[in-house]
């Protein structure tokens, strides 16, 4: 991953796109204990503003989503020069292989689905991925 | 078709199209799954009623009185179809073993009455005469009795174990049963009707060509395999037939259009009205071919939508419980009582994988073939289910020491070991034992859980794979269960190639399940 590594790091920071309050606040809390920053979007055209606005290390995305849907988003996310190098992992409850594919096909650096993953392994996923 | 009477030409045309019905229901069932013995017999039963009905078509259109003869002797293939229906009735009831006798003794006599009538035609055709509107139709012989006798005798017996049947089956079987009862009750009393005219009884047979219509509700018994599936699969057998059935009285309305058009407008060619009609029957075939593809689309996406909207609140309590356990702190009633939550909350978002897994029955997805460890896969599964384990004292373990990798779709397999060792664990009382078994087998790596619980009957080891059934015992021990764990495996299995059985010495004796899989290549 070409995410900067600089030392007296800025707290590496996480953009969660996700509709579902629950889902969201759970996430930021177990990810601020694991020393990140998370930032909630509560739908897709906010999520898109938020990660080009934050260049966030990584982004969190939910599928079913308001207003602009996660496919959508990651597409966009993938398709813009500024934000494609940022490694998104899909959180969903859609568990159809063909979503899996899909997405990571579109770039996704991984696939979860909420209800077969406790959020803690989710933490520790991303904590293999930003190294 | 000049010198033909009406009448006679209608009892063809119904015949045609009972025929039409008949071997459009057999070649569905059969080509569902070729490699079912049970589709095979089915396939007998069809084979040697439409042969029964085409024999019937072509000696009624005789007017040569040694062609209507030979025609009408050919008659004699009614034992087969008694055959046929004895050995397919023990076969759905489970009990050919115990009757094997039986079976053999009617095939023997139908053999032996079959070859008697051969050896003399006259003791079973003593003439042909002129009936109602036939040329000729049958008289009986004292042979012919002795064969009726056979046709209607022999599968009474089955008919009775049937029933018996019947009444002590439960559920899904029961009502499997009951569609095979209302199919042999269709066949025989309307197959029956043409025997009347044989002994004088001024009756007509054309009401003897509905017998193909035994077919409708047996398409519903046949397949045992998921609720959901059967419901679809009866419909696609009832489309299929109405339309063979359409489609062959369409055929025979345009061959008698297309000659009076043909000889009355002038300018129109012998070619006219059949190209017309084929560029028409591919445009309403293409509808209904896309109708269909949406219906089964709609389906789909019914069954994910409503698994998504359940998973959500699902997702809250599974996310919610560790917070929860780790503020219990040392509360004991507390820290059970949301362990409990938890297994049960599990329990609920496994359902919706089996629903997700069940609402798509093949062709819609892909299944991967990777290496998949089967060992590390049971270990996962006996986590998931500690604490049951633990609260039954249950000694579980996996046999040490290296096992080949299975060439399979990692997930599913996932959903296989899970229901298989849920199962055990399940169906095993307090203090028992659960031993799980993987192993190279020359088709591949087989993988077992043998356990020391309730035991599956012999009569039960055949359908428990089937959807919604559960044995009584298993209904005693577990009241929760919907059925459907087992059928799913097979169906995951089925569609990787592999294979999946049972292994039980009888009710309580323990039982072993076990299924193979390709190993992958090393």
């Amino acid at each position: 991953m070409d995410t900067p590594q600089s030392t007296p790091a800025p707290r590496t920071r996480i953009v969660y796109i996700e509709d579902e309050p629950f889902f969201g606040g759970t996430m930021s809390r177990l990810l601020s204990e694991a020393g990140y920053t998370t930032m909630v979007a509560a739908d897709g055209e906010e999520g898109l503003a938020m990660v080009a606005k934050e260049k966030p290390d990584l982004v969190l995305l939910d599928l079913v989503l308001p207003k602009v849907d996660g496919k959508e988003v990651l597409k966009r996310i993938k398709s813009d020069p500024a934000t494609k190098n940022i490694p998104v992992f899909v959180l969903s409850n859609l568990s159809a292989d063909a979503d899996q594919r899909e997405t990571v096909a579109l770039g996704a650096a991984g696939f979860f689905v909420k209800a077969m993953t406790l959020p803690s392994a989710i933490v520790e996923a991303i904590k293999r991925e930003l190294g | 078709m000049g010198g033909f009477d009406n009448q006679l030409l209608v009892t063809v045309g119904a015949n045609i199209i009972s025929a039409a019905l008949i071997l459009a229901g057999g070649l569905f069932v059969l080509f569902q799954n070729p490699r079912r013995d049970i589709n095979w017999l089915f396939f007998f039963l069809t084979a040697s009623t439409l042969a029964y009905t085409v024999l019937f078509i072509i000696a009624s259109l005789q007017t040569d009185y040694a062609a209507a003869y030979f025609w009408w002797f050919l008659n004699i293939f009614d034992v087969f179809i008694a055959m046929a229906v004895v050995h397919f009735i023990f076969r759905v009831i489970n009990r050919e073993r115990q009757w094997r006798w039986f079976i053999i003794a009617t095939y023997t006599t139908g053999l032996g009455i079959f070859a008697v009538a051969w050896l003399n035609p006259a003791w079973f055709l003593p003439s042909v005469v002129p009936k109602l509107y036939f040329a000729y139709y049958l008289t009986a012989g004292g042979w012919y009795i002795v064969m009726l006798v056979y046709f209607l005798g022999t599968p009474l017996v089955a008919a009775g174990n049937l029933i018996a049947s019947y009444y002590t089956s439960v559920g899904i079987e029961r009502k499997r049963l009951e569609y095979f009862i209302l199919m042999l009750a269709i066949g025989y009393a309307i197959g029956c009707l043409n025997f009347l005219l044989v002994f004088d009884v001024p009756f007509d047979p054309v009401f003897g060509a509905l017998m193909g219509l035994y077919l409708i509700p047996i398409a519903y018994g046949i397949f045992s395999t998921n609720l959901l599936d059967i419901r679809l699969v009866v419909r696609r057998a009832f489309y299929y037939a109405i339309s063979i059935a359409a489609i062959a009285g369409f055929l025979m309305a345009l061959i008698l259009l297309n000659g009076f058009l043909v000889r009355t407008v002038p300018g129109i060619q012998f070619w006219t009205v059949p190209v017309i009609v084929a560029i028409a029957a591919f445009i309403i075939g293409r509808a209904v071919w896309k109708q269909a593809r949406e219906a089964e689309k709609l389906k789909y996406e019914f069954i994910t939508i409503a698994t998504h909207k359940l998973r959500t609140p699902l997702t809250r309590i599974r996310w919610a419980i560790p917070e929860l356990l780790a503020a219990s702190g040392g509360n004991e009633t507390l820290h059970k009582g949301i362990r409990r939550i938890d297994d049960a909350n599990n329990r609920l978002i496994e359902l919706t994988n089996v629903l997700m897994e069940a609402s798509h029955p093949g062709g819609t997805y892909d299944y991967q073939e990777i290496p998949v460890d089967l060992k590390h896969l049971a270990w996962e599964a006996i986590k998931r289910f500690a604490t049951q384990i633990s609260e039954k004292k249950l000694a579980i373990s996996v046999n040490p020491g290296e096992a080949p990798k299975a060439l399979g779709d990692a997930r599913r397999l996932t959903l296989v070991v899970e229901v298989l060792v849920e199962n055990a664990v399940m169906y095993t009382p307090a203090g028992g034992t659960v031993k799980i078994g993987v192993a190279p087998n020359r088709r591949g790596v087989r993988f077992s859980v043998a356990d020391t619980g309730i035991g599956v009957k012999r009569e039960d080891q055949e359908h428990i794979f089937s959807s919604f059934f559960r044995t009584t015992s298993a209904r005693t021990v577990d009241t929760e269960g919907v059925g459907l764990g087992l059928s799913l495996a097979k169906r995951i299995l089925d569609r990787q190639g592999g294979r999946i059985g049972v292994e039980s010495a009888g009710e309580g004796k323990g039982s072993t399940f076990w299924f193979i899989l390709p190993a992958a290549e090393e």
